[in-house]
């Protein structure tokens, strides 16, 4: 399983590398990605089976970049996990409709990440 | 600015380092908006929409360093100067993320910014609209509102 986590925070894909691997999830290898522009670089060098997102990032935002994937006939199903601050009706609603598997609200707790690796997994 | 609002900031304040950086913090004081406070690093945020303005936490650089360290597991003496910046301004974000949900998502936030200087002040408030928070950690640091309300 390789995971791609996009955050435009150094920081924060620190963090969420190792909220991962305390989880218990079984993840071969983590890729990471400063925004939705750089995410698309990745994804096209690298296999990606899970891609955890923040929404509100320079360049190319979650959201913009989650639409890139699904119009792409090779990542139209890719998995996506929103890890964001952002947590308004309309943006949550545009993100069920792209077919996003969970949205995590930052600050979280391991156990939250936990939950929604889970159901993004199943 | 209304006691909701304000209470929303300090509560999103505590919960963001308690939650992401195991620290508990206490709220010791509320002073005018004009009055100006000193830090070594500063995490600022603009907030549009149903309020326009912008926040803005003011930290001594040793609770900078020990907060970060604690967000990613480090000892503090292992940290560059940039990973330090960059995690004030993920601390900042978070606790504007954190008051917005608070606020039943009434505003939208901007990408955060971060200034550096040793014992620098920042000019978030002239009209006298703004609050600043004081906390207590082992050192003292200030989270500056600066809001209007439409």
């Amino acid at each position: 399983m390789n995971v791609l986590i996009v955050d435009d925070s150094a920081t924060m894909r620190k963090i969420i590398m190792r909220t991962i691997r305390q989880s218990g999830y079984s993840v071969d290898n983590v890729l990471e990605a400063g925004n939705g522009k750089e995410a698309l670089e990745v994804i096209k060098d690298n296999k990606v089976d899970l891609v955890l997102t923040d929404i509100n990032m320079p360049e190319m935002d979650g959201i913009s970049f989650i639409e890139v994937l699904r119009a792409l006939p090779e990542t139209k199903n890719l998995p996506v996990l929103i890890i964001s601050t952002e947590g308004a009706e309309d943006v949550v609603e545009k993100a069920k409709t792209l077919g996003v598997k969970g949205f995590v609200r930052k600050p979280f707790t391991p156990e939250k990440i936990g939950q929604a690796l889970k159901q993004a997994a199943g | 600015m209304n006691k909701t609002l304000i209470d929303a900031f300090a509560e999103a304040t505590k919960s963001v380092l308690m939650m992401m950086a195991g620290t508990e913090v206490e709220m010791d004081g509320m002073m005018d908006g004009r009055q100006k406070v000193y830090g070594d690093i500063s995490g600022v945020i603009g907030l549009t929409g149903s309020m326009s303005g912008s926040i803005a936490l003011t930290l001594p650089v040793e609770l900078a360093k020990r907060l970060v360290a604690n967000m990613l597991a480090m000892d503090a003496s292992e940290l560059q100067e940039e990973d330090v910046q960059d995690g004030v301004g993920e601390i900042i974000n978070m606790i504007a993320g954190d008051a917005k949900g608070r606020c039943n998502d009434s505003f939208k936030i901007s990408l955060p910014s971060v200034i550096t200087g040793k014992r620098h002040t920042v000019s978030t408030s002239k009209e006298g609209d703004g609050v600043i928070i004081a906390f207590k950690e082992k050192v003292p640091f200030y989270l500056q509102i600066s809001l209007e309300e439409k």
